[in-house]
């Protein structure tokens, strides 16, 4: 097994069944495919079922990839998103997490770990599409034309739900800040 | 360009001019930045934030996840594995079931049609009189 074998070559073995292939591509892309999942849902535990199930449909739905169609990265990214949004669904809970003014109150806490916290939690209040969009291209800084492909929707509606994310934590950094 | 413009803006491209994908925009962006404060509070907030998500986005790291997936892929081909012979069981069972009751109609079947050309003579030789063993069949 080459290192430098493409993605597309290791994932034509892979519908032939090569684990080793498939190990390869879990090697190279588990650490991203665990940072979306993990900045998506933020939870350890959702995090680790969801990478693996994603890894787990490539293995046992390689036929369905088609080379050409769409590069690998999206495809997985876009199993990835689906998992997430279908935990969601099941558990609506998991993604209530808001600005949470209470913190304010907290003397304890550093202004810094105060916006650190609440920026956490207003990117898990995110509507799920402006959390996508904003993870993969503010945080792990994909471009616009690769996320807008990810998430099968046009660049300029990308850069819409970018703007109604980036609008929605500079105001909680203003609301922190008033409040501190 | 105006602040409602720069902001727009801001919103859809980040605080980093240089990744703006229109070169002049950035450009008319970084005179409004030289005039307007409002304009440069928006822009460090947006450089705050991008800061702060360093913090805010840390994902821990699981060594154990890589092995963990590998060991799930086999015992899912296990699984698959054991359901197709649960599958072929389930639809050989009922087939195993009959095959006593097929082959005793078979084996029934064939012997009561056979008939032994040697015992057909020795049946014939019985009857000398032919009319007899017409007699005898009709009986």
């Amino acid at each position: 097994m080459n290192d430098n074998d493409s993605d597309e070559e290791l994932m034509r073995r892979v519908q032939s069944q090569d684990e080793a292939a498939f190990a390869a591509l879990l090697t190279r892309h588990l650490g991203a495919i665990h940072a979306f999942v993990y900045r998506m849902c933020q939870n350890v535990e959702d995090a680790q079922d969801i990478a693996q199930e994603t890894f787990l449909k490539v293995w046992s739905r390689a036929e369905t990839w088609q080379p050409g169609r769409v590069k690998f990265t999206t495809w997985l990214h876009q199993i990835a998103r689906n998992l997430c949004i279908d935990m969601f669904r099941k558990q609506p809970s998991r993604v209530t997490a808001e600005f949470d003014p209470e913190l304010l109150g907290d003397s304890s806490m550093r202004t810094d770990e105060l916006l650190v916290r609440n920026l956490q939690r207003a990117i898990g209040a995110l509507p799920e599409r402006q959390r996508a969009a904003f993870v993969l291209c503010q945080v792990q800084g994909w471009s616009q034309i690769e996320a807008a492909e990810t998430l099968e929707i046009s660049v300029e509606a990308l850069e819409s739900l970018l703007a109604r994310a980036r609008r929605k934590l500079r105001q909680m950094l203003a609301d922190v800040r008033i409040g501190s | 360009m105006d602040l409602a413009e720069f902001e727009k803006l801001l919103d859809r491209h980040g605080a980093d001019l240089s990744q703006w994908p229109d070169s002049e925009a950035a450009e008319m962006a970084t005179q409004l930045l030289k005039s307007s404060e409002d304009a440069g509070r928006l822009q460090t907030a947006e450089e705050h934030i991008a800061r702060l998500l360093d913090r805010a986005m840390f994902v821990p790291s699981d060594e154990l996840l890589h092995a963990r997936i590998l060991a799930s892929t086999d015992s899912n081909k296990a699984e698959t594995s054991t359901g197709v012979t649960s599958w072929i069981w389930k639809v050989l069972q009922p087939v195993l079931a009959a095959m006593p009751l097929v082959i005793g109609f078979y084996v029934g079947f064939t012997l009561t049609n056979e008939t032994d050309p040697v015992e057909d003579v020795v049946n014939l030789a019985t009857f000398e009189d032919h009319s007899e063993m017409v007699a005898f069949a009709n009986e």
